[in-house]
Parts: C-alpha cells; sequence; structure tokens
C-alpha cells in the first residue's frame, strides 16, 4: 500500500506542470522548455495596476516591455494607428514591435481594467537573447513572427 | 485618511533611519561583500546558463576561490611574507647601527661624496649635516613600520574578521540577487518603475564593470610585475609585484608608484643602476599591455578624469583616510559622478526634473 503511494507520489512529482507554465501561454514563449521559462522568469517583474492608470506616457524612452497576465491594457499609438486605441489583453504582449521601430513612446498605455502585467526591461531582454543563443533564436522567431503580423496588418488598413 | 497616510510614512521614514543608524556599525561589511558579489556574480550567472543551479554554481566558484586561495597561501604569500620580513629586517637593522648601515649603500655613498664636493666649495650651506639628518629621519620613519602594526593589532584583528565575513554574507546576496532585485522593483510605484529599471541597469552596469576591471587589473599586473621583476633579479620582487598591483587601482599615479617601489628596491640592494632603466622600461611595457590588451577587453573603455582630478582626490582622499583612502579615493568619486550624470540624464528624460 505504501509503495503505490510512494509511487503515486513520484509519478505526481514528475508530471506536475511546471510551475511557470502559464508563461507558455504568450505566444513568444510557448516554445520555451521548462528550464529556458525559469530562466526568463528571473527577468519579469510582476505590476499591478489599477483601472485608468497610466503604464506609460508618449515621448517616454522605449525602455521595458509588458506581458498581460490579466486585465486589460489600452494603447493609443498616435505614430502607427493615428490615434486609434488598440485593445490588448490577456496573454499578449506590448512594446516589442516598437523596440524594433522606434526609440520613444509614440503613445501611451493605461489599464482599463484592473490588470497584472509582467514587465520585462529591454536591457534584460536583449542580454537574455545575447546570453542564451538558442534560447535567443526561438524567442526572436517568435518576435519576427508578431512584427510580420503587425507589418501585414498595418499594410491592409492602408490599403483599405 | 491623510492623517494615517503621513502617520504610516512618518513610521515607515522612522524605521528607514533607525535601520541605517543600527546597520551602519556593519556598513563596511555589506560595501565588501557587495564589492565580492559584483566580482563573482558573471561566474555564478555563467554557469547557470550552462544548466548548473545558482546553488551549485556558487558552491562550485567557492571551491574554485578556496583552492586559488589555497594554492596562493603555499605558494604565493610566504614568498611576500619572506620578502616583507626580510625588508623588515633589513631596516631594523639599518635603524641599530644608526645612519652607517644605510650610508653602506652604494647609491647613497655616491650622493654623500658629490654632497662633500660641493659643501668643500659652499661649506656654509652644512649640506652634508642635512644629508646625514635626513637619513636618519628616514630611518626613524621607516623602523616605526612594523611599531604601527603591532599598535593597531585591533584593527588588524577587525580586518580579518571583515575578510571572514564577506563570504558568509556574499554567498546570500549571491544566491538571492535576483529575488532582492525583484522585491526591490515591488516597493517602486508604478510611475517611477521605467526610470528606477532603467537607472538599476546603468548603475550597475557602471559599478559591475568598474569593479571588476579593478579586480582583475590588479591581479593581472601584480602578476607581471612579480615575474618580470624576478626574471630581472630585482629583491622583494613578488612584494613589488603585489604593491604595484593594488597601487594600479589609482589612474595614472598608480604605475608611477610601482615603478618607485621597485626603484627603491634596486638602490637599497645595492644592484647596478643600469637595472632601474631595465626595470622603467619592463614595467612600461607592462603598462603598454594593462592599458592595451586587460583594459578593453575587461572594461572596455578607460576611465575618463583629468589627472589633476585624480591627483586632488588621491590628496583628499590620503588626508581623510590615509593609505586606505588614496586607493579608494578614486574608485568612490568615478563611481559617484558616473551614478549621479545617468540619475540627472534619465531623470529628464523621463521629464522628472
Amino acid at each position: 500500500m505504501s509503495q503505490i503511494s510512494i509511487i503515486k507520489l513520484l509519478k505526481a512529482l514528475f508530471n506536475k506542470k511546471s510551475r511557470l507554465d502559464y508563461l507558455r501561454n504568450f505566444n513568444i514563449l510557448k516554445d520555451f522548455t521548462d528550464y529556458e521559462l525559469y530562466m526568463f522568469s528571473q527577468i519579469l517583474n510582476e505590476r499591478k495596476y489599477k483601472a485608468g492608470e497610466f503604464i506609460y506616457k508618449e515621448q517616454y524612452p522605449l525602455a521595458v516591455i509588458y506581458l498581460v497576465l490579466e486585465g486589460t491594457v489600452e494603447v493609443q499609438d498616435n505614430y502607427h494607428n493615428s490615434g486609434k486605441p488598440t485593445i490588448i489583453k490577456k496573454n499578449q504582449f506590448l512594446g516589442i514591435v516598437d523596440m524594433y521601430n522606434q526609440h520613444r513612446r509614440q503613445g501611451e498605455a493605461k489599464a482599463i481594467k484592473n490588470s497584472v502585467l509582467l514587465a520585462v526591461s529591454y536591457i534584460d531582454f536583449q542580454h537574455f537573447v545575447k546570453n542564451h543563443p538558442s534560447t535567443g533564436v526561438k524567442l526572436m522567431n517568435r518576435v519576427c513572427e508578431a512584427l510580420s503580423h503587425f507589418i501585414y496588418k498595418q499594410h491592409n488598413s492602408e490599403t483599405e | 485618511m491623510k492623517l494615517t497616510r503621513l502617520l504610516i510614512y512618518f513610521l515607515i521614514l522612522a524605521a528607514i533611519i533607525g535601520g541605517l543608524y543600527f546597520y551602519s556599525w556593519v556598513l563596511l561589511y555589506i560595501v565588501s561583500s557587495v564589492v565580492f558579489t559584483y566580482i563573482f556574480n558573471p561566474w555564478i550567472s555563467l554557469l547557470e546558463r550552462n544548466h548548473i543551479p545558482r546553488l551549485l554554481g556558487i558552491v562550485i566558484v567557492y571551491l574554485t576561490i578556496g583552492l586559488v586561495l589555497a594554492l596562493c597561501i603555499s605558494t604565493v604569500i610566504p614568498v611576500i611574507v619572506y620578502q616583507a620580513h626580510n625588508f623588515t629586517t633589513f631596516i631594523r637593522g639599518a635603524s641599530e647601527q644608526g645612519d652607517i648601515h644605510l650610508l653602506k649603500i652604494q647609491f647613497f655613498q655616491n650622493i654623500l661624496s658629490r654632497i662633500d664636493i660641493i659643501e668643500a666649495k659652499f661649506p656654509i650651506l652644512k649640506l652634508h649635516d642635512q644629508f646625514i639628518k635626513l637619513i636618519n629621519n628616514l630611518n626613524s620613519t621607516l623602523i616605526n613600520i612594523p611599531g604601527i602594526l603591532v599598535k593597531n593589532y585591533n584593527k588588524i584583528l577587525g580586518a580579518i574578521s571583515l575578510i571572514a565575513m564577506i563570504p558568509l554574507i556574499g554567498f546570500f546576496l549571491l544566491k538571492d540577487s535576483i529575488r532582492l532585485r525583484k522585491d526591490f522593483l515591488k516597493l517602486v510605484p508604478n510611475r517611477y518603475f521605467e526610470i528606477v529599471i532603467i537607472l538599476m541597469h546603468k548603475v550597475d552596469e557602471i559599478v559591475g564593470k568598474y569593479l571588476r576591471a579593478m579586480f582583475y587589473e590588479v591581479i593581472i599586473v601584480g602578476s607581471l610585475v612579480a615575474i618580470v621583476l624576478t626574471i630581472l633579479g630585482v629583491d622583494y620582487a613578488f612584494l613589488i609585484g603585489f604593491l604595484a598591483g593594488l597601487a594600479n587601482i589609482i589612474p595614472y599615479f598608480g604605475p608611477i608608484l610601482g615603478v618607485l617601489f621597485a626603484v627603491i628596491s634596486i638602490l637599497i640592494s645595492g644592484s647596478p643602476l643600469i637595472m632601474i632603466v631595465y626595470v622603467i622600461i619592463a614595467m612600461y611595457l607592462i603598462q603598454v599591455f594593462d592599458n592595451n590588451v586587460v583594459y578593453p577587453i575587461v572594461i572596455g573603455t578607460s576611465i575618463n578624469m583629468h589627472p589633476l582630478i585624480v591627483l586632488l582626490t588621491v590628496l583628499a582622499g590620503g588626508w581623510s583616510a590615509g593609505i586606505l583612502g588614496m586607493l579608494v579615493s578614486v574608485p568612490i568619486v568615478y563611481l559617484v559622478y558616473n551614478v549621479l550624470k545617468v540619475l540627472y540624464v534619465n531623470l529628464k528624460e523621463y521629464k522628472l526634473l
């Protein structure tokens, strides 16, 4: 009896999902192994925003990428969307495309519901890619994908 | 509500001030441990990137440091201690015999004979007596060195306890550095989060790079000086290497001090004076190697401080905290200046200034 329970316990231990499994819900992190998620989680900082609270304002330096863990964020992009607000929901992210595009925020972002965001500084992000080349390739692949989606969407909205 | 908030802020402030006062006695321990952490954290991060858990990484790094230290204690340090002992014995001998012993050295004999020639022409100057007086003063100053060490034994014991505590405090800082950083950022209000994270990175980069550069420079320059001087046959080569490595912390003037130690050694050992030329050339080549190979690899750029500011800083450091002040004043001023510059530029960018 006790042997069976030990085996069950071991099974449960080995089959249990990673504590950081929820991070795989973000498109850019979905190919990561448990260890890669653990390493990436070291540079994540959890931030809580109340409804209506600003996350960043226009002309701020582009320093931080945000992953939306809970809640909804409204981004007013005066450069790309000519002031039309974009809604960023759970498991989406903001700031990555701009990182390769601009040096300063071209709009502002605020939480429209109580939100929990995971913040990564751009410097940490760059160091992570540089210091973990194989994981960095996975990450950058996903970022490129996001960038191409964004360009495609931009192009379509311009031709319409 | 407002009163409650004010009361809480007051209590927090009181707790911070009280905490700072309470821990001020161990501030030196904390600062030294932070320096230790800055130097060795990249090694642990490197191991962690290679799938070695952080705790195991720290153990590996500590074992490596222990091994290197053990090797140094069994090989290099006895040589340094032996040379330091020889040097002190020489000085003690000089003092016991008054001015006679130092005047046995060829260099001082040459100077004295020239002084006698000048005095024969201008007896009113009394240069001979002045020179003998100078030698006596030099003797009595040098002989006081062991006395100072004995008188300050409690300080020496304090230094030993500091050295013992650094790896212990450093262990916790290394193990929990990421958690400490995250916990600190949690305390920062959302409005200041981005600026604080940028500042932390920049300060971390400036301080980390500088401290690591100093650490590697002291080791590399000290070792090179010791090896080259041993090859040249200069007495007290390891002792001079150790001192020259430490002096190298002071930009511009540190290397000159290194040369000075070697020249003094040549003079008091009575080696041929041509050795001074060889030593100057060798030390110059070591500096060229340091500036063009070691420094660019370790730190990337050079310390951009005007020589006059360096000189004034070293003097001020010497006045306020003696030899230790002279050594650490330039790094402290350099770091404070750069941190303030980064703070100013970034606060302006975020329109907080």
